[in-house]
């Protein structure tokens, strides 16, 4: 009877104490349910019993039996899970679906529907549980060997504790089956369950959630050590995309491949950086924040980076470098020297280069660490992954800033995309003005473009700028709108340019900048090496297009006002020439001067408007921020950050520069048409244009100009957060107040005429 | 682009600031005193094929032209270690040596006669130019040869080169001391109407303000020529780095003098420079600021025209345009805040009748010359307190003219034979125009001002020359 117990304690039921389910089982009352609804109809009940037919006991030994049986089941359930759980047959059986094998784990894998690492962590836990609770039985057993009575009270007394484990394990277990957990959400009902004030208990669901843990470092270090993603069963937090997104993203970069003409297992590589993993909210822990998750993140798509530099690159530092002897790299380029001799060591170099085993080694040694402490510290857990950020982040930050030149290519987008280079862009346009004083044609327009950018690249950059052959000029297929305008030809199109603009606004087109002409589409491309593109992507480069464009615009008009003040002063000069060689005559000389004296003023408003546009982006903008972004890409050792600067650059440069402002860019893009139209009026009538259609630019001028001050005086802008640079570009427009002294006027002018009306 | 500009230095004093700037040039660009590129000169970033080209044997050669009529300057530079720089075909020195004589009419008669020899040169080296922008033309207008055959020479280029820029580097006499030149009145009147018809911007330079600046900024108690044209040279220097060391804006001579000018007789301008150093001397000035710098150059002591203008005047007198070229290492943000400042302290009084502003372009630095400041800036402004000057000359003539001294040694050229002094009345009349033109823009309705003189003109005019088309056809 005693060993009867004893082996019930440990899961054998016999015949006096017997599991009553197994025996209707066995008498098939139950007979057609199948193996499912066998596991799941296991309930809480304690379906151990002691055999009813067995009557010399007494009812409160019953009872203290009965109790005792519970302990029993409980065992054997936990086991069974165990066993389910621990079962490893589904490493040989990949396929699922594969029903081949017929020896009873495979029927154990068919029922586990979802295998989970962590459920198997969570079964060598209670396996662990198990092993004590089986040698407490054995104690329990020695003890009655020994000293025979009293049986019940000695078996009750060895076992008691567990009376306060077992049952909520096995209602863990139960849940955890039922819910089908896995992963992060095992982890949090593990977490939760370690809240409890029993301390017993407790220690025995920390040591299970520590168990989990164990899975989750190994996850860990595979993902912030190597950059793998081992994980079979969906249960780490950070996971691939899922298939339609990642289709997605595929295409996007197909469409761009196709334009850009060169498509390799790079862009493969960036759509891992940029779109590839993400944090999983699903499998992530309640208690990990989501800050940690996505340092995590990064940190194993940093290592992901570090650890496979793309093939293009690895000649990259000795290319890019000995050009540039002041940065002191020779002991690199030495190394370079005999790397290029062996691939192997070459690859060697890289992966010393840019992921130092010792950092690496780091990394682990942090994980490891977290992983042998026994308990769970959130803020250990935080700090370690702040310390392993930190260093992948320094990496990634030496990759980008110093191997690959980041500062450099910054400055050359400057140079290229925001006209720091502005010479180079005035050869190009005057090289090109004949050109573009036509419509562009849409199927050559690009390459006819071609001959007059080099020819300038040679004027003015020579062999002078490494970075130079990366820009190209694109001239975008024409659009619907753009064919439109060109079809209409140069001079209709002044007269229809209300017309146009508003076709371009419906084309969602007004934030592209004020429009020009045909030409607006002209836009650059750079070409970036790996691993820039982490920090270049299409939209910081369609940005940086963006940018360009409108620069350009102001630009060709800022320098066709210069070229009509050049021409003027010609005629000017021959004018007081004539006036004075041939009196006869010179009255007529002279009065050309005086008439042309209202087309100066005019000028002069234009010039000073563009002029003082430009100046207040290239100085107030384009250089303070710039200065701002190289003071903290160079305090920064942290590639996060950079990219967080990066960002804030572009930014303050569209917003500073008022190109996200609906109603400038309209205003601009008239004041741009009207200079654009005096300079061909000039250029056409010999600097003296008729007084009506002199006058009638000068009205239309005076009216934009005036509204553009009071749009930027507006209180609407003036409240937002742009304020401050409105600000400065109001005091550079208005410095000698007289913006501010004629759009009193105008308010003056415009009162009585209503009052009239 | 490259947009050449081609020198021509023209008498003593154009050959001496000439060279001077030539010197600045090369020390900026690293070139040697050879033309030869020094080896530390790797830099890049800069233009040199602006003001210099390249022979075939890598030696950088200046665009200029060495035009005297006396042997002295162009022998001295001859013999100086600078000797190889310049091409020896653009040296001219007329064949007598007897230079003009401080006359003007005497420079202008003998400009016509050697035109053919220099146009030849200026056609070669125009030739030698990708796209030539314009002329820069570096004179006295009180000598003879600088004033005479540059004031032949504008014509002549206006002739040729009509659709090329010309800007003047022009030294104005000083009128404080009295002048070894007794008729540099007439020579200025004669000069001052060729740079006012024939010259898209001129750049004045002021003796008696050197000489001031040269006593009272740098202590010099009696400053030489080599001293104030260091002066010039670094003011000539300065305002040409945007063409040199390229950036957003300002890279050709128009882009740098378009939005300065907006008018076309108005282009006359006033410089300032600080900091100021004459050649090696050690300086005492602190560490300078952007607002330093500019505020500076709105100081009257800092600006190479001496302004004669009374006090009445002189609080008249207002900004037509300013364009600051700061070198040096600039936080930008700085700019903003100068340029509010200035504003808020009113600084500097601007025009009425248009909009009118500070421009500031930052430009770089050469990298191989050291100099012991931060920050430095160079101020091109238009200013109608200009007036004044001509206004000195202009009465400093009437003078001479009431006394009909010295006019027989104009008589003697053809221009002013069988007594013909009309080309100085109307020198007078044009100058006169000119300062009146410049008082009416410190007044705030300048733009009616033409129209004004247009009616007052076509009556005048109409009544003396007969009928004429009163109305000028519209193209």
């Amino acid at each position: 009877m005693l060993h009867e117990l004893l082996l019930a304690l440990v899961g054998c039921t016999g015949d006096v104490f017997m599991d009553v389910r197994e025996q209707a089982q066995a008498l098939g009352l139950n007979g057609d349910q199948d193996d499912k609804a066998d596991v799941e109809d296991v309930g809480d009940e304690c379906t151990f019993r002691l055999a009813p037919d067995i009557s010399f006991l007494q009812q409160s030994e019953r009872e203290l039996l009965d109790r005792l049986l519970r302990l029993g089941f409980y065992y054997r359930e936990l086991d069974r899970f165990v066993m389910r759980s621990r079962n490893l047959s589904w490493i040989r059986t990949p396929y699922p679906n594969v029903d081949t094998v017929t020896n009873a784990a495979s029927a154990l894998v068919k029922r586990e529907k979802a295998p989970s690492v962590y459920r198997r962590a969570l079964a060598n836990g209670i396996a662990e549980v198990l092993a004590v609770y089986r040698s407490a039985v054995l104690k329990v057993e020695q003890n009655l060997l020994s000293d025979p009575v009293p049986v019940l009270a000695s078996v009750t007394q060895g076992l008691h504790q567990f009376e306060m484990l077992l049952p909520p394990l096995y209602a863990l277990v139960r849940e955890v089956e039922r819910e089908e957990l896995k992963g992060g959400r095992l982890l949090n009902l593990l977490h939760a369950k370690c809240h409890c004030g029993i301390p017993e208990l407790q220690a025995c669901m920390q040591r299970l959630l520590w168990h989990g843990h164990q899975v989750m470092y190994r996850q860990l270090a595979a993902w912030m050590v190597y950059g793998l993603l081992q994980d079979q069963h969906m249960e780490f937090f950070i996971s691939r995309r899922q298939d339609s997104e990642g289709q997605n993203g595929l295409t996007d970069a197909e469409s761009l491949a196709e334009k850009s003409g060169s498509r390799s297992a790079e862009d493969a590589r960036l759509a891992d950086w940029h779109t590839g993993f993400h944090v999983c909210l699903d499998m992530l822990p309640e208690y990990m924040q989501l800050s940690v998750a996505e340092s995590i993140l990064f940190v194993g798509k940093a290592v992901r980076v570090l650890r496979n530099p793309s093939t293009s690159f690895k000649l990259q530092p000795a290319g890019s470098q000995r050009p540039s002897s002041k940065e002191s790299q020779r002991p690199d380029g030495v190394l370079m020297q005999f790397v290029k001799d062996s691939h192997s060591t070459r690859a060697a170099y890289q992966r010393v280069e840019l992921l130092p085993q010792e950092d690496a080694d780091k990394i682990a040694s942090v994980l490891r660490d977290l992983k042998e402490s026994r308990e769970f510290h959130k803020m250990a857990v935080e700090r370690a992954v702040d310390t392993i950020r930190a260093i992948a982040a320094t990496h990634l930050w030496q990759l980008v800033v110093v191997h690959a030149d980041l500062l450099g290519h910054l400055r050359a987008l400057k140079d290229y995309f925001l006209l720091a280079k502005g010479d180079f862009f005035q050869c190009f346009l005057e090289e090109s003005r004949g050109l573009m004083r036509l419509p562009p044609r849409s199927s050559s327009a690009e390459a006819d473009l071609k001959v007059p950018f080099q020819q300038a690249a040679i004027k003015t950059i020579g062999d002078d700028d490494k970075y130079f052959s990366r820009v190209s000029l694109r001239m975008p297929n024409l659009s619907k709108t753009t064919l439109m305008g060109s079809s209409q030809g140069d001079h209709l199109r002044q007269r229809t340019d209300s017309a146009l603009t508003s076709v371009m606004n419906a084309y969602g087109d007004s934030s592209a900048g004020p429009a020009y002409d045909g030409w607006d589409g002209l836009a650059l491309e750079y070409s970036i090496d790996w691993p820039l593109q982490l920090l270049f992507t299409r939209e910081v480069l369609a940005k940086y297009s963006k940018i360009f464009q409108y620069l350009l615009r102001l630009k060709r008009i800022q320098l066709e006002l210069e070229k009509s003040w050049a021409e003027a002063m010609h005629y000017d000069r021959a004018d007081s020439a004539k006036q004075r060689k041939d009196p006869e005559n010179g009255d007529f000389a002279s009065q050309r001067r005086q008439l042309r004296m209202p087309m100066w003023r005019v000028r002069q408003h234009m010039t000073y408007l563009i002029t003082n546009l430009q100046f207040y982006i290239q100085v107030d903008v384009i250089e303070s921020q710039w200065n701002l972004l190289q003071e903290r890409v160079e305090a920064s050792k942290d590639f996060t950050e950079l990219a967080r600067f990066h960002q804030e650059y572009l930014s303050a440069l569209i917003s500073q520069s008022f190109l996200d402002i609906g109603s400038v860019s309209r205003i601009l893009d008239s004041i741009i048409k009207l200079c654009l139209q005096l300079c061909r009026v000039i250029e056409q009538q010999e600097g003296t244009p008729s007084a009506s259609e002199l006058e009638q630019i000068t009205e239309e001028f005076n009216k934009k100009s005036n509204s553009l001050y009071t749009i930027l005086r507006s209180s609407k802008l003036a409240g937002s957060q742009r304020a401050p640079f409105l600000r400065q570009f109001l005091l550079r427009l208005n410095y000698n107040s007289f913006f501010e002294a004629t759009a009193r006027g105008a308010l003056n002018m415009a009162r009585p005429t209503l009052a009239h009306r | 682009m490259p947009r050449e500009i081609i020198t021509l230095q023209v008498g003593q004093c154009g050959n001496q600031i000439g060279m001077e700037f030539w010197k600045q040039l090369c020390l900026e660009h690293g070139i040697s005193k050879a033309g030869i590129l020094e080896d530390f000169a790797t830099q890049g970033g800069d233009r040199k094929d602006v003001f210099f080209y390249q022979a075939d044997d890598e030696h950088y050669i200046p665009r200029a032209l060495l035009l005297d009529l006396e042997p002295r300057v162009i022998n001295s530079i001859q013999n100086s270690e600078y000797r190889n720089l310049y091409n020896h075909e653009n040296v001219f020195v007329a064949d007598h040596g007897g230079g003009a004589g401080n006359n003007w009419a005497s420079g202008y008669h003998q400009g016509e006669q050697v035109e053919e020899d220099i146009m030849d040169m200026i056609d070669r080296e125009a030739d030698g130019s990708d796209s030539l922008e314009g002329f820069v033309l570096c004179h006295s207008i009180a000598g003879g040869t600088g004033s005479g055959m540059g004031s032949y020479l504008l014509e002549a280029l206006n002739d040729r080169y009509s659709k090329k820029l010309v800007q003047t580097y022009s030294v104005f006499p000083n009128q404080m001391e009295t002048s070894d030149v007794v008729v540099q009145p007439y020579n200025s009147l004669l000069t001052l109407k060729r740079l006012t018809l024939n010259a898209d911007c001129v750049v004045v330079l002021d003796n008696t303000a050197l000489n001031r600046i040269a006593v009272d900024r740098l202590h010099i108690p009696n400053p030489t020529f080599a001293q104030t044209n260091s002066l010039v040279s670094t003011v000539m220097s300065a305002s040409t780095t945007t063409l040199r060391y390229p950036g957003y804006m300002n890279n050709d001579l128009v882009g740098l003098v378009a939005s300065l000018i907006p008018t076309p007789r108005c282009h006359f301008l006033m410089t300032g420079y600080t900091p100021l150093t004459v050649e090696r001397q050690a300086n005492a000035i602190r560490k300078t600021t952007v607002l330093d710098v500019m505020r500076r150059l709105l100081q009257a002591k800092n600006i190479m025209v001496s302004s004669y203008a009374r006090t009445k005047d002189a609080s008249q007198a207002k900004y037509i345009s300013i364009l600051n070229i700061i070198q040096g290492e600039v936080d930008p943000t700085q700019v903003h805040k100068s340029l509010q400042r200035i504003r808020e302290r009113k600084l500097a009084n601007f025009i009425e009748w248009g909009p009118a502003s500070i421009q500031v372009a930052l430009s770089r630095k050469s990298p191989y010359v050291q100099t012991a400041h931060r920050v430095s800036g160079l101020m091109l402004a238009s200013h109608t307190s200009i007036r004044h000057l001509f206004s000195k000359c202009i009465s400093q003539y009437e003078k001479l003219r009431k006394k009909q001294a010295f006019l027989d040694n104009y008589r003697k050229f053809p221009m002013f034979a069988d007594n013909d002094l009309s080309e100085f009345d109307e020198s007078r009349e044009i100058v006169q125009n000119l300062v009146d033109e410049y008082k009416a823009c410190e007044s705030a309705d300048y733009i009616k001002w033409g129209m004004e003189d247009r009616s007052k003109a076509m009556t005048g005019e109409g009544n003396a020359t007969g009928s004429l088309d009163s109305r000028a056809p519209l193209l």
